[in-house]
């Protein structure tokens, strides 16, 4: 045997060991008993038990994944009550269901099932309802006018609050487990005949080809089933308001749930639908689009505002009439900086800040934006540290940048600026047009769930423009959007 | 998933932006030096013979039911003849997307950057024109509605240039003073070229024939930016000075100011860019389209590498802007080859191939 396929042997033996021992929960051999689960569970210190003398009963649970009350009334105390000779009777009652496999009831203990041992078998009884937080307001999504609840990290609330919104049989919901280890439940929501069967089908295998181990949000499982996983750009809608995942279903699109996570997942979703809100609706038409026209105008100048001024400080000087040239001169030499590092510095110190007052408590936080705002601001202009018209422009640029309301497309797109503001930097206007091209042609490529990014715009489809780039009154809503490829194409009208 | 097809009003949008270009910085200048007074007169008469050849064009899709212009000429001529035609075809086109990108590179470089070599600038351009087009063609489409929206910012901004628009200007006289009518048609017919590329759209079309009349419409949207330009140019200096003038819209944006921002050309001339990415890219594109028929078994991205890495060694040839134009002044032929002569040999092809069938 040559050395080389010594070492193959070598590596495929370690590859056999992997596979044999899985991440997950383990594959238990042996017959099914209380020793072999408890044995699975060793040094498990939260595991309860359980003793019912008179019954020879034993029980096993996890108090924190159960519902203390259902436990109660469908287990503890008709277990006190009985006697033996009416235990059949008793687990033939439809909450107990026989198992005869071990790993199930492992499984099942972790889920929030208390498991029964009784001469007659082992038996299992859902009691799952751990601690959760209660309905709040979402403090990233906040709504000034319509209603105010959010989605919390329980997915039983979550699908709540959607049937309560959406009294109809034709919403679907189709279940799916991620994560070897942390077997987080994900649901698949989408109304029957409205929503694209094709586009339910393909979402449907995404979630069951993700080999991940641990999945613990639902803007982490974006990541895992986008179709462009190295871009910039949320591909996927998320959000943690209700009234946006039913009115994204009601356009026959879908929503994808995830346990521990109260963000929802809107797909398939187009690049402008990132800069709509529900409030847009709540609002009349008129202002709802003067709101959207306002958001692109937002856009443009986070985007453009502070790589111009690199780009005109730098190459352009002629482009800036005299009255303004004599301040912005008078300014910039005291500034021993070039135009882009100057500019550089203030678009990092106001991440910075952002980032350091989006982590403190709320009264700190404040601080920090005074700190920031006023001391470092002003202190920077006197030291000629910088020029105060950057100081505008840096400003202007950060507050349009948090008028998009979608916090990880306005992520994206800070982080964009930064490029601009070197291609400018190093090729002027021409190096501002070429990040923009280059941004667009990048764009262009992107899909979400298969379906073009920047559709309503590319491709064209003028229907839809009604309800992207102005918010159109409701009678002119004639139909469902191109993206959803609706079977169902007038959202009036439910065909049966 | 969706399968896209190329929406008919994206083909229009495509055919306008790869005709214009940085032609229409030129062209004021073009047709008062050759035809003198009033001559944006001859853009309309212009429009007649393109028009005709839009539907020599558009006759090669109807007769030969959507098939692809190569599986035509393939089915009725045979391949030694072919090879040649391909070759030349695949050439020129590559060389008018590469001096395309060069012409732009070296008014950019006149205009802001006379230190900065022009072909690091052209090296930038060639870089995203090859991200560009290696997204393929429907993609293309896509990103040029966006372009296609920043350039169409600019035309209201012609219509500030209303109130320096004098009529007297224009001269009751029609082309007096011009020269050499024929070199002048064949220039301004070289500046609407673009269009010939419609010829290798036709696998990527929406099905039917209801497409075919978009390519008119983008030839239209080319012909009215063209006279609205060239109108206004006449009306805002006037023919003399036009001639004298190197790039009489870019003189005329110079006399834009706002509040916060004046002399705007070199911005609007840098905007230009995106015209000039999808010029050059559609140009590439046919060219790869072409050796990737010439070569099917090299992948069409690595073709299209070749094709551009090539060109970009050739771009080092041409060292001013009057050698530009003279290069354009050989390759306007080609083009006008690829528009008129490839449309009547794929009838003749589809005319073999049907006395073939009759004769089967």
């Amino acid at each position: 045997m040559s050395i080389f396929s010594k070492i193959a042997q070598i590596f495929d033996s370690g590859k056999n060991q992997q596979e044999q021992s899985p991440q997950g929960t383990k594959q238990v051999s042996g017959p099914l008993s209380l020793d072999t689960v408890l044995q699975e569970f060793k040094e498990c210190s939260d595991l309860t038990r359980y003793n019912f003398p008179q019954l020879q009963a034993e029980l096993l649970l996890f108090e924190h994944q159960i519902d203390m009350q259902i436990y109660e009334r469908d287990v503890l105390r008709p277990l006190l009550n009985i006697r033996k000779e009416e235990l059949d009777n008793l687990l033939s009652q439809s909450q107990f269901e026989s198992v005869t496999e071990t790993v199930k009831v492992v499984e099942k203990i972790l889920q929030g099932s208390v498991a029964l041992f009784v001469p007659q078998g082992v038996y299992l009884v859902d009691a799952y309802g751990p601690e959760k937080r209660s309905i709040e307001q979402s403090q990233t999504e906040s709504a000034i006018t319509g209603p105010h609840d959010a989605f919390n990290e329980s997915l039983e609330t979550n699908l709540s609050l959607i049937r309560q919104k959406f009294k109809s049989n034709r919403l679907k919901v189709r279940r799916f487990e991620v994560g070897e280890l942390t077997k987080t439940r994900v649901c698949l929501l989408y109304i029957d005949g409205i929503a694209s069967k094709e586009y339910v089908d393909e979402m449907a295998s995404r979630i069951e080809s993700i080999e991940y181990s641990s999945l613990y949000d639902g803007t982490m499982l974006t990541q895992l089933i986008d179709d462009f996983p190295n871009s910039l750009f949320p591909l996927f809608q998320t959000s943690e308001r209700p009234d946006i995942s039913v009115s994204k279903l009601n356009e026959g699109k879908i929503v994808v749930l995830a346990d521990q996570s109260p963000s929802a997942i809107i797909a398939p979703s187009s690049f402008f639908e990132f800069f709509t809100t529900p409030d847009d609706y709540y609002n009349r038409w008129a202002v709802g689009t003067a709101l959207r026209l306002l958001r692109y105008l937002a856009f443009i100048i986070t985007i453009s505002l502070t790589s111009l001024y690199v780009a005109i400080t730098t190459y352009h000087y002629e482009m800036i009439p005299e009255n303004l040239l004599v301040s912005l001169t008078e300014s910039r030499s005291r500034v021993p900086f070039p135009p882009i590092i100057e500019a550089l510095l203030m678009e990092t110190t106001i991440e910075m800040l952002r980032e350091a007052g989006a982590r403190l408590p709320t009264k700190i936080g404040q601080t920090i934006g005074i700190v920031g705002g006023i001391v470092i601001g002003t202190a920077a202009v006197e030291a000629g540290f910088t020029s105060n018209i950057l100081i505008i422009s840096v400003a202007m640029s950060a507050i349009a940048s948090f008028v998009i309301p979608s916090y990880v497309m306005s992520g994206s797109i800070r982080l964009i600026r930064f490029g601009l503001i070197i291609l400018s930097g190093m090729l002027g206007n021409f190096g501002f047009i070429a990040g923009i091209a280059l941004m667009i042609i990048h764009l262009s490529k992107l899909t979400s769930l298969g379906t073009p990014y920047t559709i309503p715009a590319a491709p064209i489809k003028p229907m839809d423009w009604k309800d992207i780039f102005i918010r159109g009154p409701f009678w002119s809503f004639h139909q469902r959007p191109s993206q959803s490829a609706s079977p169902n194409k007038n959202p009036n009208k439910m065909k049966k | 998933m969706s399968h896209e097809k190329l929406h008919r009003f994206q083909i229009a949008l495509l055919i306008f932006n790869t005709q214009t270009g940085v032609v229409l910085f030129i062209l004021p200048r073009t047709v008062a030096t050759y035809f003198g007074t009033n001559g944006w007169i001859a853009l309309i008469f212009m429009f007649l013979p393109i028009t005709l050849n839009i539907l020599l064009i558009t006759s090669v899709y109807r007769l030969g039911r959507g098939a692809s212009i190569f599986a035509i000429l393939k089915s009725g001529i045979p391949r030694f003849l072919l090879f040649p035609i391909y070759l030349v075809m695949g050439s020129g086109l590559a060389m008018v997307g590469c001096l395309v990108i060069k012409q732009y590179v070296m008014i950019y470089q006149l205009l802001i950057f006379p230190q900065t070599p022009d072909i690091v600038l052209k090296l930038v351009v060639d870089i995203i024109v090859f991200l560009l087009v290696t997204k393929g063609i429907y993609n293309i489409s896509k990103a040029n509605v966006f372009f296609v929206a920043l350039l169409i910012t600019m035309v209201p901004l012609s219509f500030i240039f209303m109130k320096d628009f004098d009529i007297t200007r224009m001269s009751s006289f029609f082309f007096k003073e011009g020269k050499d009518f024929g070199q002048g048609f064949i220039k301004v017919y070289g500046s609407f070229m673009g269009y010939e590329l419609s010829l290798f759209l036709f696998p990527y079309a929406e099905k039917g024939k209801k497409w075919l009349k978009y390519i008119h419409l983008g030839n239209s949207m080319t012909v009215l930016v063209y006279l609205l330009v060239t109108v206004i140019c006449y009306g805002f200096f006037n023919y003399k000075e036009l001639v004298h003038l190197s790039f009489p819209l870019l003189d005329m944006f110079g006399y834009l100011y706002f509040p916060f921002v004046e002399r705007v050309q070199n911005f609007l001339y840098s905007l230009f860019l995106v015209s000039i990415l999808i010029t050059g890219g559609m140009y590439y594109w046919s060219s790869q389209a072409v050796f990737t028929e010439l070569i099917p078994r090299l992948p069409w991205k690595w073709v299209l590498f070749f094709v551009m890495a090539s060109t970009f060694i050739v771009a080092f040839i041409p060292k001013s802007l009057i050698e530009v134009e003279d290069w354009f002044n050989v390759l306007i032929y080609l083009q006008l080859g690829v528009a008129i002569v490839i449309p009547l040999l794929a009838l003749l092809a589809l005319l073999i191939q049907k006395g073939r069938k009759r004769h089967a």
